[in-house]
């Protein structure tokens, strides 16, 4: 599994750790009389799991999964294992994590231009992910790829 | 296929199923002057989609698609795998059950059910991570550690 893949599940898994927890709060803790801002907690627990947790996860074991553009391998283009370029997928994963950091804070400052900014950042992070993985989604045989290690 | 990969897939696709059915029946429900049903089934549908049916549906693949740790320890515990799929899945009924006993019918008991989920959808969620996060390492270290 690439250092890239690893990185997101890895952070992925944490944003699963903590929406899943603040969950937790948000639906037991009225229950025991912990008094809760629960509006936009709500919404950030909807951020951390949505985007956090799956959409970073898919996107992360897709960069590992996906067949190897085997016949661009070692040109700057497609990096050195044939999986795309690395700084470029590794600037857009950062940009993803900042951005739901920004949505989710303007969550809970209710602060609306945050959170459009932090939304706004998180699918241009997503696309420029889209645009990388678009290549290496292709038929068998149609050209030479790579098994994922 | 292992039998944790097996059972969570199945799991998965009957959350998804139930959470499409209570999903459209709050729906339906929405605007007929029963807007309690509605908002008793909302939350916990999309619980089901989401918790039951789609991070399941990842719990279950990544299980058997991750790198294993070594020959000798394979995918980790089995037992630990069972209890976060067992976590999950009562954590998830109990969501649904909770939620329509406190709209219709034994509020306490249905207080009691949703701290039930309260406790076991994180608990799922630590485990699973645990369980997943000591499984990522590159093939260099997979192949020394075998």
């Amino acid at each position: 599994m690439p250092t890239l893949s690893r990185v997101g599940v890895y952070v992925s898994l944490v944003w699963l750790i903590a929406g899943s927890m603040l969950g937790g709060l948000l639906l037991g803790g009225p229950l025991v009389g912990w008094p809760l801002r629960v509006g936009p907690l709500v919404r950030v627990h909807i951020d951390a799991m949505l985007f956090g947790w799956l959409l970073q996860v898919t996107v992360s074991v897709a960069w590992w999964i996906l067949p190897r553009r085997a016949e661009a391998r070692g040109t700057w283009r497609a990096g050195s294992d044939g999986r795309g370029p690395v700084p470029v997928a590794a600037v857009a994963l950062g940009a993803f994590n900042a951005a739901i950091l920004v949505s989710t804070s303007g969550h809970m400052l209710t602060s609306q231009s945050g959170v459009v900014l932090g939304r706004s950042l998180t699918l241009s992070a997503l696309l420029v992910f889209l645009i990388l993985l678009r290549p290496r989604v292709r038929a068998f045989g149609e050209s030479a790829s790579r098994s994922p290690d | 296929m292992p039998p944790v990969t097996r059972w969570t897939i199945r799991a998965a696709a009957l959350n998804v199923l139930l959470g499409m059915i209570l999903w459209n029946v709050a729906g339906a429900f929405q605007g007929q002057g029963a807007s309690s049903l509605a908002s008793a089934l909302h939350a916990p549908s999309l619980h089901l989609l989401v918790v039951g049916g789609l991070t399941q549906m990842v719990f279950g693949v990544a299980w058997w698609l991750f790198p294993v740790r070594s020959k000798d320890r394979g995918r980790g515990h089995p037992a630990l795998a069972w209890a976060a799929f067992g976590l999950l899945n009562v954590g998830c009924l109990s969501r649904v059950v909770g939620s329509l006993l406190v709209a219709y019918g034994n509020a306490s008991a249905g207080r009691a059910l949703l701290l039930v989920a309260a406790i076991t959808l994180p608990t799922a969620a630590l485990v699973f991570a645990a369980m997943l996060g000591g499984r990522l390492r590159g093939p260099a270290s997979a192949r020394a550690r075998s």
